[in-house]
């Protein structure tokens, strides 16, 4: 990330700097066509300065370029569309710049030369001629007036030369007459001029000629105008005189002067523009190909900035879009500008601003749904109604606890699965689903039913209700069955009536037995003696009858008081195993053939039980196996002890078990009912009873015939106040902990 | 010419080379090898409390030059001057700098050669280009420094170089002469002491 930043400021700093530059070379460009002099100074800077900049654009252009293809590869969004636009560009740059550049290099060639004209050329030489012709006639005047003035002083001694040579130059309309020695020494003057400053003597050029023998004759050009100089030597008398040179300047009338000046600055500039010609052509065609060269780099670098500038918001767009895909709603794009790349962007900040909080709210429903959920979860957990919905096919869509516990499976483990197939194995289930499906597929979703259920553990009676779930077009969606295990208060029901005919049974039966058995026994005494011995006898066998059945009588009675009192618990602290060892001990006699085995678990120390109930629950169990065991040979009762800690509450399990003939599978849920009993001995009270005293103590009871024969009694009982208290409230369901039991 | 050497002019613009060498390999040309400007003798001498200097240059003008010269442009010719202190450690300082001009330029209309001193607005013309040449190629006594402004027991050393440069042009023309770099003849320096 820094990377890419260093890298995009980097390039921007590049631009910078080459864009600069560029405009510097403009700068000093423009400033030598006001100035020229400068030129000369700065011009390596010019080229230097252009050469970066192009150098830089080069850069610039060729890292574009490499980046581009690099995308175009990748297949990143918005490359092709670069490519296009660059291409497009950079073709919409080139040929007008081409063609431009053709153009100018024809017009400049062309225009150049079109300055030049043969005849013009030949024009402006005929006319160099014709003054030069012109001014040699003149040069060749003065030259023969400069020999008649020589001759004149033929032999004149150099004294006298000085004052005729004033009148030769008068006549001869001389501006200046020098007569010059040997070594330059001046012997006469002669001038017009004024004497401030000595006439230049006759100069290495023209003393060779003279000393050739040759007159010298020249035209210099003086000023706007121009001179005849001549020179020659005096003739002398004597070949051993001193050679003397006459040096004269004539001038050129004014007006012949100024004609033939400009006729020579005319064509001093022709022939000077002829010359340049060539260079200048080729200079401005270089400079023309410079800043083609920069022109066309800077387009390129342009086609691919202003591709790049109109593509980068595609990208971020659709980098955006990508983010939006993956649930990142906080994305927000920059505003490119108020253009309308800005107002796509503009829209598509808003619509992520309302998705982002559609998905708020649709985050908060599902909050507060899974919140309703939970808060419902917590209420159908601590109901002690089975609740379970299900789908339209039967799949179990939710569970309580309380349907699991009452149906003996876990049903919140097998949400998601057909309750088919959760059934199997499990009477009490299956059996519930063929009575729901009595009703569902007649078309009845909304019925209620009290069914009895047979499992393992015996006759369960449940209170069920079905209800339809909504759904669209009026269909079903599923279905909730409540119900609720009401075997309990059905037994409680039944007890308590049981209860009650024991009492009045005691009550109502037990009044007139006595008045019969005195009654008898005053029958017996009062006509015993005065009978027959025949009828004494029967006398005797009748009452003493009566009396026997009366005592019976009254010990079913007494046993039907006992059964319906409800004396206080004393709640004591109990060696449960020592109690269970001292009672098995009174039947570990010889007139009871019977073994007795205890397997008692030395986990289970004390229990808070009343003593005495628990003494006669044993007693009753015990009894119950010693008789269903009577006549059998190989007699075993077995007695086991288990402690357990489930459900963070102290419990104990105690287990009869012996190997007699059982019970018939149709009366193990009865077996606990008053006078149910498949024995020929025994009130049919005793079970019942112990029944009810475990009851009283928060526990339960159940009976089972083992798998190898025998009838198994298992009773568990709270081991302290606290499991009693909830497991007198039904909080720990029998079923619960017969699981953890098992 | 009295312990004369010669060095290249330190160019400060070094930098331009690459830039530069497109611009030579456009050269419709190369220079001849006789081509250039010599100094055949330079001698400075004291007289009368000053320094004069004597020398003899030769030009022998590159092909540009000659046409431009008969074409009727002007030669611009430059004779630098420089005298320098000389110090062990550090650079020598430039003392005094002293530069003469000449124009040289065909005059058509007389076919003669014109030479112009701008210094002393002197003006002679000759004949022939050689001539005009060896005029401008033959100085004597010129005057350098005066004596009083050197600093007794200093060492000072005296350099010339002589340039020719084809007419300064003016405009979009200027850039003729500093793109095609036969336009400009430069001599090399030559150095000596000056001796006291």
């Amino acid at each position: 990330m820094a990377t890419a930043a260093l890298k995009r400021w980097g390039l921007a700093a590049l631009t910078l700097v080459g864009l600069s530059l560029l405009v510097l070379a403009l700068l000093f460009l423009a400033s030598t066509v006001e100035n020229a002099d400068r030129f000369g100074e700065i011009y390596n800077w010019i080229f230097l300065l252009n050469l970066a900049g192009a150098s830089i654009l080069l850069v610039l252009i060729i890292s574009n370029l490499v980046r581009l293809v690099r995308e175009y590869r990748s297949q990143v969004p918005g490359s092709r569309l670069a490519s296009r636009m660059v291409a497009i560009f950079v073709g919409l740059a080139v040929l007008p710049l081409g063609l431009v550049y053709y153009f100018s290099v024809q017009f400049i060639s062309s225009g150049i030369d079109a300055w030049f004209d043969v005849n013009v050329e030949a024009g402006l030489g005929d006319a160099l001629d014709l003054s030069r012709a012109t001014l040699e006639s003149r040069m060749r005047e003065h030259l023969d007036a400069t020999r008649q003035i020589a001759e004149t002083l033929r032999g004149r001694e150099d004294l006298a030369m000085a004052a005729q040579l004033e009148v030769l130059r008068r006549g001869s309309g001389a501006i200046e007459l020098t007569v010059v020695g040997q070594s330059s020494r001046i012997i006469a003057l002669s001038s017009d001029r004024s004497m401030t400053e000595l006439p230049a003597a006759p100069n290495d050029e023209v003393m060779l000629q003279i000393r050739q023998g040759r007159p010298f004759v020249s035209l210099d050009p003086v000023r706007d105008s121009f001179v005849v100089r001549t020179a020659m030597a005096i003739p002398s008398g004597h070949p051993l005189d001193e050679l003397r040179v006459l040096h004269a300047l004539f001038p050129v009338p004014e007006r012949v002067g100024l004609l033939a000046n400009s006729v020579q600055e005319a064509y001093a500039q022709y022939r000077e523009l002829s010359f340049l010609r060539a260079p200048f052509t080729r200079s401005l065609t270089l400079a023309l190909t410079l800043v083609l060269l920069l022109s066309l780099l800077m387009a390129v670098w342009g086609a691919f900035f202003f591709a790049r500038k109109l593509t980068a918001p595609i990208q971020t767009l659709v980098a955006g879009t990508r983010a939006v895909a993956k649930g990142d709603f906080d994305t927000r794009l920059p505003m490119p500008a108020r253009d309308e790349m800005g107002f796509l962007v503009h829209s598509f900040n808003d619509m992520i601003t309302r998705l982002a909080g559609a998905r708020e709210l649709a985050r908060q429903s599902q909050q507060a749904v899974e919140s309703q959920r939970a808060y419902l979860a917590v209420i159908l957990g601590r109901l002690s109604t089975g609740v379970v919905s299900l789908e339209q096919d039967w799949r179990i869509k939710t569970a309580n606890e309380a349907a699991g516990a009452i149906l003996g499976v876990d049903l919140e483990a097998a949400i998601g699965r057909p309750l088919a197939e959760v059934a199997e194995g499990r009477p009490l289930v299956r059996e519930l689903i063929e009575v729901g499906r009595g009703h569902i597929d007649t078309g009845d979703f909304e019925w209620r039913e009290q069914i009895m259920l047979r499992g393992e553990a015996g006759r369960r009676v449940l209170m069920c209700a079905c209800s339809a779930l909504p759904g669209e077009d009026g269909a079903p969606d599923g279905f909730v069955i409540v119900f609720d295990d009401i075997t309990a208060l059905l037994q409680a029901q039944r007890d308590a009536a049981w209860g009650e005919v024991a009492r009045r049974l005691a009550h109502e039966i037990k009044n007139p037995l006595t008045p019969i058995q005195l009654s008898a026994e005053r029958i017996r005494r009062r006509f015993l003696g005065q009978m027959s011995d025949e009828d004494a006898q029967v006398l005797e066998r009748a009452t003493r009858t009566i009396v026997q059945q009366v005592e019976a009588m009254k010990e079913m009675v007494n046993a039907f008081s006992d059964y319906a009192r409800a004396p206080d618990m004393e709640i004591v602290h109990v060696d449960l195993n020592q109690l269970v060892a001292e009672v098995a001990e009174l039947y570990r006699v010889r007139e009871i053939p019977v073994v007795i085995e205890l397997s008692l678990d030395p986990e289970v120390v004390t229990v808070e039980a009343d003593a005495g109930r628990v003494r006669q629950i044993l007693h009753n169990l015990i009894r119950n196996s010693v008789e269903a065991l009577e006549g059998q040979d190989d007699s075993v009762v077995r007695i086991t002890t288990r402690g357990t800690e489930e459900f963070e509450l102290r419990a104990v399990f105690i287990m009869v078990e012996d190997n007699g003939p059982g019970i018939p599978p149709d009366s193990v849920d009865r077996i606990f009912d008053p006078y149910v009993t498949s024995k020929p001995k025994g009130t049919g009270l005793g079970l019942a009873i112990v029944k009810k005293l475990v009851e009283e103590h928060g526990g339960w009871v159940e009976a089972s015939n083992q798998a190898e024969g025998g009838l198994r009694i298992t009773i568990a009982l709270p081991a302290d106040e606290g499991a009693r208290s909830a497991m007198l409230r039904r909080e720990i369901r029998a079923s619960e902990l017969r699981r953890a039991h098992a | 010419m009295r312990r004369a050497e010669r060095w290249i002019e330190p160019r400060g613009w070094r930098l331009a080379a690459a830039g530069l060498f497109v611009v030579l390999c456009l050269q419709a040309g190369g220079a001849r090898a006789e081509e250039g400007i010599e100094i055949r003798s330079a001698a400075t001498r004291l007289q009368g409390g000053v320094w004069f200097l004597d020398a003899d240059i030769i030009y022998s003008l590159n092909e540009t030059a000659l046409e431009a010269l008969d074409s009727g442009l002007v030669l611009d010719v430059e004779l630098a001057i420089r005298l320098t202190q000389r110090r062990r450690i550090i650079w020598d300082p430039t003392f005094a700098e002293l530069k003469q001009r000449y124009q040289l330029q065909f005059h058509a209309l007389t076919e003669r050669y014109i030479l112009r001193n701008l210094n002393s607005g002197e003006q002679a013309t000759y004949g022939s280009r050689e001539a005009a040449l060896a005029a401008l190629g033959t100085v004597r006594a010129l005057p350098v420094i005066d004596d009083a402004l050197l600093s007794r027991g200093e060492r000072y050393d005296v350099a010339i170089r002589a340039v020719v440069d084809i007419k300064q042009l003016r405009g979009p023309l200027a850039v003729i002469t500093f793109l095609w770099n036969d336009w400009r003849i430069a001599g090399d320096w030559v150095q000596w002491r000056l001796q006291r």
